[in-house]
C-alpha cells in the first residue's frame, strides 16, 4: 500500500480543533460584510478617489467595508508574518492580505541567516556552550568574548561611522540613528520571540553583512531531517525539504541551494538551514493563533479619513490569482487552514487600530526604482525572485500607497550604494530568475522555467560578456567585482591592523573616494550603445558568448533544469556565430540580431592568438571558436530595496512634515532609513510593528 | 425582370510582402498579400492568385478581413526557384462582381531575389603555437545556409603565399552538438620560419543539386621556434594542498590542462614568461617564470567565494 505523504499539512489539520477556538473568539472581531450584493462599494470607490478633502472626507465616511479586523497587515514576507504573530498575541485580530498565492514571500526562499544581537539569547547559550532546547549542537562556534553583546553595543555598531567596506560604502554611516536604536533594543526581544513560535537556530557563525562589525550576531534558522514534517518538533520530511543534489526543490522549502555551507559546520549535524525555517514555523504560528490570510489579492490604495490627515483606516484590493501556465488552475498555498477564499474583484478591508505596509520593495517598479538611479529604466533588469512571489512582487505599491497619503521617503541613497540594492551582472546564466534559482518541485519554477547554470566569477574566463549589438564592453574577469564585507569579524582596508570601533582610520582615503564606483561593469554594461531607441535609450540585455570547449573545460551543465525546455529565449545554442547572433532575437527584451558578434569574436581570438586584451585587460583569453557557440542571459538583476517609506522607532509611517500617520506602520524593505540588509532588519521590525499596532487604539 | 445594374470600382490597390528580402535557392519564402478597394468595398472571401512569370499559380488564397480593417491573406509558404537571380512574380486578384459592383483584375508584379547557398566555415583546434616545420592538424566545419547535407565536399588549405598545402573533404557526420555544421580534420606542416602567418581554408562553391557559394575562413598560424626546455606546473589548492584538475596553464603562447595529479607539462622555448595558472573557482595565479633549463613551478590557487546573492 502506498504510504501517504505526511507533510506539514497533515499536522495543520491535527491542530484544527485548537485553531477553531481562535477563530470562534475572532467571530466578532473579523467579520465578512458582504455589500457586493447592493453594489455600494464600486460606488464608493469613486468618492474616495475623488481629490477634494471634502469629498474624500465623506467618501472615506460612507465606505461601506466588506471586512475588518483590528490590525491589517499587507504582506505575508519577512515583516508581514512576524508583525501578524506579535500583534496577534497582544490580543488583535489580524488579516495578512498578499497578492501572492502563497505566504512568505522572499523569506521562504532566503537563506535564513538571522542577525540580530544585542545579548540575544542565541548569543547567550553560545557564549555559555550550551544546549538548552536540545538541539544536538556541536561546541560553539566562536569564542565567548567576540559574543559579549549589548543593545547600547548594538546600537553604536549600527551607527558606526567609522566603518567604510571593501567597496567604499559606508554602511553604517547612513543608518537613522532613532530607528537604529528601537532596532537595537528590540533585537534581542525578537530573537526570542522567533525561538517562541518554533524557530530552531544553529550555533552563531558570523555577522551578516549589516549587522554591525565587533561582535558574533548571526545563526542560521535551521529544521532537523526527519520521516516527517513537525513544526512543533522542528523537524521537515525529505519530501518537504526538497533534494537540491536530486534537482528538486519542494513547495513547502522553495530554496536556491547555497553551497559552500554543511549544517554540520553551523554547529548543528543533521539539520538542514533556510529561510523557510523561519517563515514555514511562524505562517504555522500565525495559523495556529488565528492570524487570517487573504491571499491572492494586491492592497491598491490606502484609505485615509482625509487626503493628507487623520488616521488611516483601511484598504481597497484587487483579486489576483496566480495560475498554472499549462493548466489554468489557479495556484495555491502550502497550507489552506485560516485562509479567507474571497474572489471578488475589488473588496474594501477595515483596519480598526492599524495598517502596517509589509510589501517589500519598489524592484519591480521601474518608474520608483528610477527615484534612485535613471538606468534603472533598462526593462531587461530583473528584480530578485520575481518567479517566487509573482509578477506584482516589489512592485513599489506599499510605498506608492504611502505616498499618496502623504508619508515621506528615507535612506533612497541606499538603493544606489548597496551592493544588493542597485544592480549586478549575475554569473548565474539563462535564467531570468537568478535569484530564486529554483528547481523544479516548487510552483515558482513554472514561472522561472530554468535554474540557470552558474558559472562564477573565474568562468568569464572563458565567456565573454557582450550588449544588445553583441560589442563587448568590459573585462569579464572583474564583471562581478561587487563584493563587500562590512562585517563580523572586523578588519580594515589594509592600511591598519586592527579595526577600532569609531575610527576614521579604519577606512583609506581611496576607499571614501571609490565611493559611488560600486559596479563598473553595470556601468559600462547600461551605457548607451547602438541600439539605444528613443525614449528610454535602453542598453538591453546582457549576454554570455561562449564556445563548445569552454563548455567542455567548465563542465558547465547546459541541460534542463538548467535551461529551459522548451527554449524561453534565453539560452541559445547555434552551429555557427552568424546563426547564434539571429536566434537571441527570442529574448523577450531583445529587439536586435547581435550585429557585431562576428566583428567582436574575431577580435577577441585575435586578441587571444596575442595573449593580450588590448581592449579590456582581460587577464588570459580563450579563444571563441569550437562549435556550437552559445549565447546565455548574463541577466542584470537587482535584488533588494532599502530606500522607502520613512518610519520612527515605533515603525510608524511618518509624513513630509515629520509627524506620524495615524494607524500607519510600515517596515523591511518597504521603509528606508539605512543600509541594512537581510532578515534581522525586517523581524525586528515587524515585531515593533505587530507590537505598537496592536496597542492603537480602536477606531 | 429588371436588369441588375452594376457599377465599376477603380483598381483594388494590392500589397506584396515577401519574407526574407533574400531566400536561398530552392529555400522558403512566405508571401502575405494585403488589398483594399477605394471605395471601401468587402472584399472578404476574394481570390488571390500567386503566379510566376510563365503564368504558372503557385498559391491561391482568399482575402480574410484584419484587424485594422484592411483585408488580407495569411502568409503564405513557397518554395523559391533554383535558379540564382531576381524572379519576377505576381499576385493577381481575379475580376468579380458583388451585389452590383464590378471589380476588375488586379494585378501586382513583385521580386523574389533567390541568392546561392552561402558556406559558413569555422576552424578551430589549431595549437596556440606551432614549432616551425611542425606537423599539425586542426578541424574545418562548413554549414550550409540552408542546412544542406555537405558530406564529401572538399576543402583546401591555402598557405600565405597562396600555395596549396593540404586537402580534405567533409565527413558524412555533423560535429557533434551541431544540426548541420560538417567537418574535417585538416593535416599540415608549418612555415620552416618563426612568425605569425595567415593561410585561408577555402570550400569551392558547386551547383550540384542546388547552387552552394564559396567559403572561406583565415587561419592565423603562430609559428614558433622548437622548445628547448619542459616546464611542470603543479596546481594545488591553497586551503587544502589538494591537487586541481583541469586548471588553466599559461606562458603564452604556450597553454595546457592540468592532469588528475593537478599536474601540465609544456614544452617552451627558452625565455621569460608570465605564468598564468587559472581555475573554475579559483582565483587567478600568477608569477614570472624564468626558463633556461627544465622548471617546475607550483601554483597555489585560493578558492574564489562563490557567487552569492546578499539574501542570506
Amino acid at each position: 500500500m502506498a504510504r501517504k505523504r505526511d507533510t506539514g499539512r497533515d499536522q495543520s489539520k491535527r491542530q484544527n480543533g485548537k485553531r477553531q477556538d481562535n477563530e470562534r473568539q475572532d467571530e466578532k472581531a473579523l467579520n465578512r460584510r458582504d455589500f457586493f450584493r447592493g453594489g455600494a462599494a464600486a460606488g464608493v470607490g469613486a468618492a474616495v478617489l475623488s481629490t477634494s478633502a471634502m469629498a474624500q472626507d465623506a467618501g472615506a465616511q460612507r465606505i461601506q467595508w466588506n471586512y475588518e479586523a483590528d490590525v491589517v497587515i499587507l504582506g505575508s514576507g519577512c515583516v508581514g508574518l512576524h508583525a501578524a504573530v506579535r500583534a496577534r498575541d497582544l490580543g488583535a485580530s489580524v488579516l495578512v492580505i498578499d497578492q501572492n498565492f502563497d505566504v512568505g514571500g522572499k523569506l521562504v526562499h532566503s537563506g535564513g541567516w538571522t542577525s540580530l544581537g544585542g545579548g540575544d539569547p542565541i548569543q547567550e547559550r553560545d557564549r555559555m556552550g550550551t544546549d538548552p532546547q536540545g538541539l544536538g549542537l556541536k561546541a560553539s562556534l566562536i569564542k565567548p568574548e567576540d559574543l559579549e553583546d549589548d543593545p547600547d553595543r548594538l546600537f553604536r555598531d549600527m551607527t558606526d561611522w567609522s566603518v567604510v567596506d571593501a567597496t567604499g560604502v559606508a554602511r553604517y554611516r547612513y543608518n537613522d540613528r532613532d530607528l537604529h536604536r528601537a532596532w537595537a533594543d528590540n533585537a534581542p526581544k525578537t530573537r526570542q520571540f522567533m525561538m517562541d513560535n518554533y524557530v530552531r537556530f544553529a550555533r552563531i557563525d558570523g555577522t551578516h553583512q549589516g549587522g554591525g562589525m565587533s561582535r558574533a550576531r548571526a545563526a542560521r534558522a535551521m529544521m532537523k531531517l526527519a520521516d516527517k514534517t513537525d513544526i512543533k518538533a522542528g523537524t521537515v520530511s525529505p519530501q518537504d525539504r526538497g533534494d537540491p543534489q536530486g534537482e528538486r526543490h519542494s513547495h513547502f522549502a522553495p530554496m536556491r541551494q547555497v553551497p559552500g555551507v554543511a549544517a554540520d559546520s553551523l554547529g548543528a549535524p543533521g539539520w538542514v538551514w533556510g529561510g523557510f525555517s523561519i517563515a514555514r514555523p511562524m505562517e504555522f504560528s500565525a495559523r495556529e493563533k488565528g492570524v487570517r490570510f487573504m491571499l491572492n489579492r494586491h492592497m491598491d490604495e490606502l484609505i485615509r479619513e482625509r487626503p493628507f490627515s487623520g488616521r488611516v483606516i483601511g484598504v481597497k484590493a484587487r483579486y489576483t490569482p496566480r495560475t498554472h501556465p499549462e493548466t489554468g488552475a489557479r495556484l495555491e498555498s502550502f497550507w489552506q487552514n485560516g485562509n479567507i477564499d474571497e474572489r471578488a474583484e475589488t473588496i474594501y478591508i477595515r483596519a480598526r487600530k492599524a495598517v502596517i505596509i509589509a510589501t517589500g520593495g519598489m524592484q519591480g517598479s521601474i518608474p520608483m526604482r528610477m527615484m534612485t538611479d535613471p538606468r534603472m529604466c533598462e526593462p531587461s533588469i530583473e528584480y530578485g525572485p520575481s518567479a517566487l512571489i509573482g509578477p506584482l512582487n516589489m512592485d513599489g505599491s506599499g510605498i506608492m500607497a504611502g505616498m499618496k497619503v502623504g508619508a515621506c521617503l528615507a535612506g533612497m541613497m541606499q538603493n544606489y550604494q548597496h551592493s544588493s540594492g542597485s544592480p549586478t551582472i549575475s554569473s548565474v546564466l539563462g535564467t531570468r530568475d537568478t535569484v530564486g534559482s529554483n528547481f523544479p518541485g516548487t510552483p515558482a519554477f513554472l514561472f522561472a522555467r530554468a535554474k540557470g547554470f552558474n558559472i562564477g566569477n573565474a568562468g568569464w574566463e572563458h565567456a565573454i560578456a557582450v550588449n544588445q549589438v553583441g560589442q563587448r564592453f568590459y573585462n569579464e574577469r572583474a564583471i562581478n567585482n561587487v563584493s563587500s564585507d562590512a562585517k563580523y569579524p572586523p578588519g580594515t582596508d589594509g592600511t591598519r591592523k586592527e579595526f577600532v570601533p569609531l575610527d576614521w582610520r579604519n577606512a583609506s582615503p581611496q576607499q571614501v573616494n571609490a565611493q559611488n564606483r560600486r559596479s563598473a561593469a553595470v556601468d559600462a554594461a547600461l551605457a548607451i550603445n547602438e541600439g539605444s531607441r528613443a525614449p528610454d535609450f535602453a542598453s538591453g540585455p546582457v549576454w554570455a558568448i561562449f564556445d563548445a570547449a569552454a563548455v567542455a573545460r567548465g563542465g558547465w551543465t547546459i541541460r534542463y533544469p538548467y535551461i529551459a525546455d522548451p527554449p524561453d529565449g534565453y539560452f541559445h545554442k547555434a552551429d555557427t556565430l552568424a546563426e547564434l547572433a539571429k536566434k537571441v532575437m527570442g529574448h523577450p527584451h531583445q529587439k536586435m540580431p547581435l550585429k557585431h558578434l562576428e566583428k567582436t569574436i574575431a577580435r577577441y581570438n585575435e586578441m587571444a592568438g596575442k595573449g593580450k586584451d588590448e581592449d579590456f585587460d582581460k587577464p588570459v583569453l580563450h579563444k571563441i571558436e569550437t562549435p556550437p557557440f552559445y549565447a546565455a542571459a548574463a541577466t542584470i538583476r537587482v535584488n533588494d530595496s532599502y530606500g522607502g517609506l520613512r518610519i520612527n522607532g515605533k515603525a510608524q509611517v511618518l509624513d513630509t512634515q515629520g509627524q506620524v500617520i495615524p494607524g500607519l506602520y510600515s517596515g523591511g524593505e518597504a521603509s528606508g532609513g539605512g543600509a541594512q540588509h537581510g532578515i534581522g532588519r525586517a523581524t525586528v521590525h515587524g515585531y515593533i510593528a505587530g507590537t505598537h499596532a496592536a496597542q492603537e487604539p480602536s477606531a | 425582370m429588371a436588369a441588375k445594374a452594376v457599377s465599376t470600382h477603380g483598381e483594388r490597390t494590392c500589397a506584396v510582402e515577401v519574407a526574407p528580402g533574400e531566400v536561398d535557392a530552392g529555400g522558403e519564402l512566405t508571401v502575405t498579400v494585403r488589398a483594399a478597394c477605394p471605395q471601401g468595398c468587402d472584399l472578404a472571401g476574394q481570390g488571390v492568385s500567386i503566379q510566376d512569370r510563365d503564368d504558372t499559380e503557385l498559391a491561391r488564397a482568399e482575402l480574410a478581413a484584419l484587424e485594422d480593417g484592411a483585408y488580407g491573406t495569411s502568409a503564405l509558404v513557397l518554395r523559391a526557384p533554383l535558379q540564382v537571380g531576381e524572379h519576377v512574380w505576381r499576385a493577381v486578384l481575379a475580376a468579380q462582381e458583388k451585389d452590383g459592383v464590378r471589380h476588375e483584375q488586379t494585378a501586382t508584379e513583385f521580386p523574389v531575389v533567390v541568392r546561392a547557398h552561402a558556406a559558413s566555415v569555422t576552424v578551430w583546434g589549431l595549437p596556440s603555437a606551432i614549432a616551425a616545420g611542425e606537423r599539425f592538424s586542426f578541424k574545418v566545419g562548413i554549414r550550409c545556409s540552408a542546412g544542406c547535407k555537405l558530406g564529401g565536399r572538399a576543402l583546401s588549405v591555402i598557405d600565405h603565399a597562396g600555395a596549396q598545402v593540404a586537402v580534405a573533404s567533409l565527413h558524412d557526420d555533423v560535429w557533434p552538438g551541431t544540426n548541420a555544421l560538417y567537418f574535417a580534420e585538416v593535416q599540415a606542416q608549418a612555415p620552416r620560419t618563426t612568425g605569425e602567418f595567415t593561410w585561408q581554408v577555402t570550400s569551392p562553391g558547386s551547383d550540384e543539386g542546388a547552387p552552394h557559394a564559396a567559403g572561406a575562413c583565415p587561419v592565423a598560424l603562430k609559428v614558433v621556434a622548437p622548445p628547448d626546455h619542459d616546464v611542470t606546473v603543479e596546481a594545488i589548492d591553497s586551503a587544502n594542498q589538494t591537487p586541481i584538475k583541469g586548471a588553466h596553464v599559461l606562458l603564452h603562447p604556450y597553454r595546457a590542462l592540468t592532469d588528475e595529479r593537478g599536474v601540465a607539462k609544456v614544452k617552451v622555448a627558452k625565455g621569460r614568461y608570465t605564468l598564468v595558472v587559472s581555475g573554475f573557482n579559483y582565483i587567478g595565479y600568477e608569477s614570472i617564470l624564468d626558463v633556461t633549463r627544465d622548471v617546475t613551478a607550483r601554483a597555489e590557487l585560493a578558492v574564489e567565494p562563490e557567487e552569492e546573492v546578499d539574501i542570506r
